[in-house]
């Protein structure tokens, strides 16, 4: 009975997890699908957000002002990332834009180390946790998980319903085509990118109010979510969360069982194998490779 | 002023620059033999960065982490087994190289992102495995061993290591083989329906880059005399490596010489004057370079006609004609 409510706890400890790694993951695959460029710095740019909120709650602003602060820098920053680099290799293969996103990300990296140093920091704002039953859920937890949902829910909308979602459907689909049909795409790809690292951005802010993070976030994330994307399809946003899931579960339980240095362990072997076994994702999608 | 470097002349060229370096370490301080063995380090990675990244296009962002595999390799040779250094060096590049063969296999099986990616994962996996896995790494305490008797025996070493590698590279510029794998960068699919074996080439320039790298961790391992994850798997060396071959001209057998001989000079500046910001400079240049000199230095000359076609990027002449002189000597 004990060890049932256990694995009943990091279950649900992984769903919550999963929620937020999907908000960043989704960004992550809306770009890979509009301007065929892999984001190897999106992990950095989901520090940047992390360490904004930081700032802004040092100076004593709360993360409710500091997030849509975070949400806008970003937003701005993905832009001109957009406008002034990775626009100019968008069309030249792929080594390119990867070398050039890398470049981005030692860029980010190493300007938050200097402006932020390499020690771990939190922010602790809502402390409490619920109990339901025998599970206890961290309330912060809750919240986070309860806001990317949101966020998810409403990104699929706008993707789905909505005319500017039309327009990035169309762009993914067809790019010629868009252009010929009088769609501005090297807006659309600037718009994407910005919109790409904003979900970054917030993700970021999630992490720094569920864990302890410093400015080399990046390096751990980026592969959890390639994995994410390709374990649920390219193209797939309802696929990614179900990637985001599986991922947050591995983690979680590897973390529960063994110790989070097997977690890592667990996490490549998955970007492996599906990228071996199921180059199209669970779901199905768009081949990875 | 066109520069005409014959192959006599590069040859001879060659000899003179060899015999001037030998003298280093016999008339020069500690301090420029140290300098200069670090650049025979970068020259060494950037050309193994080289071989699998610049030749088959396969970007790898953790070709480090075999250089980690060498350094633990030649480290627990020596301290386990007594082996001497350079012998312990060698075998530690040759675990790194059959470590190679199956990770290849597996890697080089995906493509584009997936790779970079993945190495970059392989690289973090490795490093945090060594930390670990304590009866064998001693984790992150790390493995003290004898301290180095003579800078000169080092010295020598890095050289042998970088003139190896660069014959190799220069080697494979003019042969058939080296076309081949080429293809591979252009188009591979293409190559393959030509009959070329596209995985054997691939996992050839895989393992030629992981035996490069894992000698230069065993010469680093026993010239620091100390072994630790963070040592065995240095994130910064990974970034350079990657801007020195790219500076220099990815994918030319002088690029990786001139792009890791600048930048070592100016990286050594950098440190000295700006250590907390100098990364933020090489994101910068990285950026740069990919933007307006893809083809780094090299090609950059290259195009200005001020470097002969045939030095750098171009292809050996015409293909079909070098296959058929191939065929018949």
């Amino acid at each position: 009975m004990q060890g049932s409510i256990l694995i009943f706890q990091v279950l649900i400890n992984g769903l919550l997890l999963a929620g937020v790694y999907g908000v960043a993951a989704i960004g992550l695959n809306l770009i890979f699908g509009v301007l065929r460029v892999a984001n190897i710095a999106h992990g950095d740019f989901m520090m940047v957000g992390a360490f904004i909120v930081y700032s802004l709650y040092t100076l004593g602003l709360s993360p409710l002002i500091g997030i849509p602060v975070a949400a806008g820098v970003l937003f701005i920053l993905g832009l001109l990332t957009e406008r002034f680099l990775v626009e100019r290799v968008v069309s030249q293969p792929m080594a390119y834009s990867l070398l050039l996103l890398y470049a981005v990300s030692i860029l980010l990296r190493n300007a938050g180390l200097n402006l932020w140093t390499s020690n771990y920091v939190s922010l602790n704002v809502i402390p409490g946790s619920l109990h339901l039953g025998p599970f206890t859920v961290s309330e912060i937890r809750l919240v986070v998980f309860i806001v990317a949902v949101g966020l998810t829910l409403a990104f699929t909308f706008i993707l789905n319903k909505t005319i500017a979602g039309k327009t990035i459907r169309a762009s993914i689909q067809h790019p010629d085509l868009a252009g010929a049909c009088g769609i501005d795409v090297r807006r659309v790809r600037a718009l994407t990118f910005g919109v790409g690292t904003v979900l970054a951005g917030i993700t970021g802010t999630f992490f720094i109010m569920l864990f302890s993070v410093n400015p080399e976030m990046g390096d751990m994330m980026i592969l959890k979510l390639f994995a994410i994307v390709i374990v649920g399809g390219l193209g797939n946003y309802l696929g990614t969360f179900a990637g985001a899931l599986v991922i947050a579960m591995a983690e979680t339980f590897t973390g529960f069982y063994a110790t989070t240095q097997f977690a890592d362990v667990a996490v490549f072997s998955i970007f492996l194998l599906s990228l071996i076994l199921r180059p199209q994702g669970l779901l199905g999608g768009r081949r990875a490779a | 002023m066109k520069v005409r470097l014959t192959f006599g002349r590069q040859f001879g060229l060659l000899l003179i620059v060899l015999f001037l370096l030998a003298l280093v370490p016999a008339i020069a301080s500690d301090y420029i033999v140290t300098f200069v063995l670090t650049l025979f380090m970068y020259i060494a990675l950037a050309y193994s960065w080289n071989f699998i990244s610049g030749y088959t296009g396969y970007i790898s962002f953790g070709q480090i982490a075999l250089f980690g595999v060498g350094s633990y390799g030649c480290a627990i040779l020596i301290l386990k087994c007594h082996v001497p250094w350079l012998l312990a060096a060698g075998m530690g590049s040759a675990i790194a190289g059959a470590f190679a063969i199956p990770l290849g296999l597996i890697m080089l099986r995906l493509k584009g992102p997936y790779f970079a990616v993945g190495m970059m994962g392989l690289f973090q996996f490795l490093a945090a495995l060594a930390a670990t896995w304590k009866s064998m790494t001693n984790g992150a305490t790390g493995i003290y061993l004898p301290p180095v008797s003579a800078l000169a025996y080092i010295y020598f070493a890095f050289l042998g290591l970088a003139l190896a590698l660069f014959l190799t590279t220069w080697k494979l510029e003019h042969s058939v083989f080296g076309l081949r794998l080429r293809t591979v960068k252009e188009d591979e699919e293409g190559a393959e329906s030509l009959g070329i074996n596209t995985t054997f080439y691939k996992v050839f320039a895989f393992v030629v880059s992981a035996l490069g790298c894992g000698f230069a961790g065993g010469i680093q391992v026993f010239y620091v005399s100390y072994v630790d994850p963070s040592t065995a798997f240095p994130a910064v060396l990974n970034i350079t490596m990657i801007i020195m071959s790219l500076l220099g001209g990815m994918g030319t057998y002088w690029g990786p010489l001139i792009g890791a001989a600048l930048l070592g000079q100016i990286s050594e500046f950098l440190w000295a004057h700006f250590p907390y910001f100098y990364l933020i400079l090489y994101g910068c240049l990285l950026a740069f370079i990919i933007i307006f000199m893809p083809s780094g230095i090299v090609g950059y000359f290259r195009k200005r006609r001020l470097l002969r076609e045939g030095i750098g990027l171009s292809l050996p002449q015409d293909p079909v004609k070098l296959e058929l002189a191939k065929e018949e000597s």
